[in-house]
């Protein structure tokens, strides 16, 4: 062909590769999006647990039911309907009547009464609780948890075992320079409440967790931000129970979905410097939580922290 | 090769374009259905709810089940014939999604005869009924679990032996 032919060539050659690409592009976000696995896990949770309720119904007496989501790859917002349990998306500053739901029916009792909730958490609690009012025998409620199903995890082997003493009589003082790490805190500290203290032993927990000074405690942890993306938990080298929860600890966040992807060079155990060693008297862990972000899942780290503090306390 | 005009040439070449479009679009499709193939996302609870439902049925304190008026007991696996009505049994089971699931009860004596039937979702149950047949196969279709249990009876203050006949038709959409 002459030059002109060749041109000519040349358009259907760019219109071939524009189709192609169309096609490629088209089929793999497809399957992109089905191994995304969101709308999948929305259907999942919401047919788990419309048919827990149901169960619940039939259920003789009272019955609790501690509930997690796991495997999610966004986060999920649950709503307990009067005859139907939907899970949305959540996406936060969007209204969720603008997200398209994935719902599931359970039946009605004429003599249960379901209470109507919807919030965003990983972790609930579904109740079945016996109530006698407006004609009703029961009454089945949702309400959020901060709380993690797993309260103990089995503490690795190559952790150093130690004897640590009583958790009701251990004075923890939680510890952070950082604003952003503060809800972390606060939420670490309220597990505590809801967990190990019963409502008589309410006192316990104002003493030993919430007005604990830094020199009164016993264990000191230090919550913070590493300068890179890294996992950072440091020890007290001369103290076995620092090893022993700082080795726990790594542990528990090390398996969060948060620093799971992490590879293993990002992931640091190890111990304090000799300026640091100096400064804490008691056992004393220092973490440093990946870099600074204002997007910590705290849903999923305060648990994990909190599970391995009572790993520890559980040897 | 025998040399062609600019206008034979680009005839030839768009059409060699079109095919070779069609067998990469056809390639491509054949590796998305492959990873298809490999990605579950099917989520069946055709058995579960069927153990539901059948929980319910034998469980559920306001539906069929004997209830001890003084200790306010349920006895499982004991029906009151006085109860085993079809406004109970849809009052204590109600599903407001209809198209959710059906069931029918009969009750039978020791000798195996019928005493009475009565259905849960009944509209439902008559028309997905034909379609329970084996050979209707696909989403549109309906599953059917059919399960025979020895039970108790309480007719006229006096218990008896008998059996209770499930059939649960629901759709498998």
């Amino acid at each position: 062909m002459n030059k002109k032919g060749y041109m000519q060539t040349l358009w259907f050659v760019i219109l071939e590769g524009a189709v192609l690409l169309m096609f490629i592009i088209t089929g793999f976000a497809f399957m992109s999006d089905m191994a995304d696995g969101t709308t999948y896990w929305k259907n999942f949770y919401a047919r788990d647990v419309a048919l827990l309720v149901d169960t619940m119904e039939a259920a003789p007496g009272e019955v609790s039911f501690n509930y997690n989501f796991l495997n999610t790859p966004k986060d999920l917002q649950i709503e307990l309907n009067n005859d139907s349990v939907e899970v949305y998306e959540y996406v936060e500053g969007v209204d969720k009547s603008r997200v398209t739901p994935a719902s599931f029916p359970f039946a009605k009792a004429n003599n249960i009464k379901v209470e109507e909730n919807n919030f965003f958490s990983m972790f609930f609690t579904l109740k079945k609780t016996d109530v006698k009012e407006d004609g009703f025998d029961s009454k089945i409620s949702m309400t959020e948890n901060n709380f993690a199903v797993s309260t103990t995890i089995s503490v690795p082997a190559s952790c150093p075992k130690t004897i640590p003493g009583n958790i009701k009589e251990t004075k923890i003082y939680f510890k952070t320079k950082n604003d952003k790490l503060l809800s972390l805190k606060a939420t670490l500290q309220d597990l505590f409440k809801k967990q190990v203290y019963s409502e008589d032993e309410e006192n316990i927990y104002e003493t030993n967790i919430l007005n604990v000074g830094e020199s009164q405690a016993d264990i000191i942890i230090v919550l913070d931000f590493a300068d890179e993306d890294k996992l950072e938990v440091y020890y007290k080298d001369s103290d076995i129970k620092s090893k022993s929860i700082s080795c726990i600890t790594i542990f528990a966040l090390e398996n969060t979905a948060y620093f799971n992807s992490k590879d293993s060079e990002q992931k640091i155990h190890t111990e304090l410097n000799s300026q640091e060693q100096s400064v804490f008297t008691k056992t004393a862990i220092v973490i440093k939580l990946g870099a600074e972000t204002d997007d910590l899942p705290i849903q999923e780290v305060a648990p994990a922290i909190f599970n391995a503090l009572e790993g520890y306390f559980s040897q | 090769m025998k040399k062609m005009n600019r206008k034979a040439g680009i005839t030839k070449y768009m059409m060699m374009s079109i095919i070779r479009i069609i067998i990469m679009a056809a390639v491509v499709f054949g590796i998305v259905l492959l990873f298809k193939s490999l990605l579950v996302s099917d989520l069946n609870v055709l058995q579960v709810k069927n153990g539901v439902l059948y929980s319910k049925i034998m469980y559920s304190p306001n539906g069929i089940t004997y209830v001890d008026e003084h200790t306010g007991r349920a006895y499982p696996g004991t029906i009151d014939l006085d109860k085993f009505t079809e406004e109970i049994l849809n009052n204590s089971i109600n599903y407001t999604y209809e198209r959710y699931i059906s069931a029918k009860l009969t009750l039978l004596d020791d000798k195996k005869t019928a005493k009475k039937t009565i259905f849960l979702n009944k509209v439902w149950y008559d028309r997905w009924l034909p379609l329970s047949n084996n050979q209707f196969l696909g989403l549109g279709s309906t599953e059917k679990d059919e399960t025979i249990m020895t039970i108790i009876y309480k007719e006229n203050n006096e218990f008896k032996q008998g059996f209770l006949t499930i059939t649960i038709l629901q759709p498998k959409s």
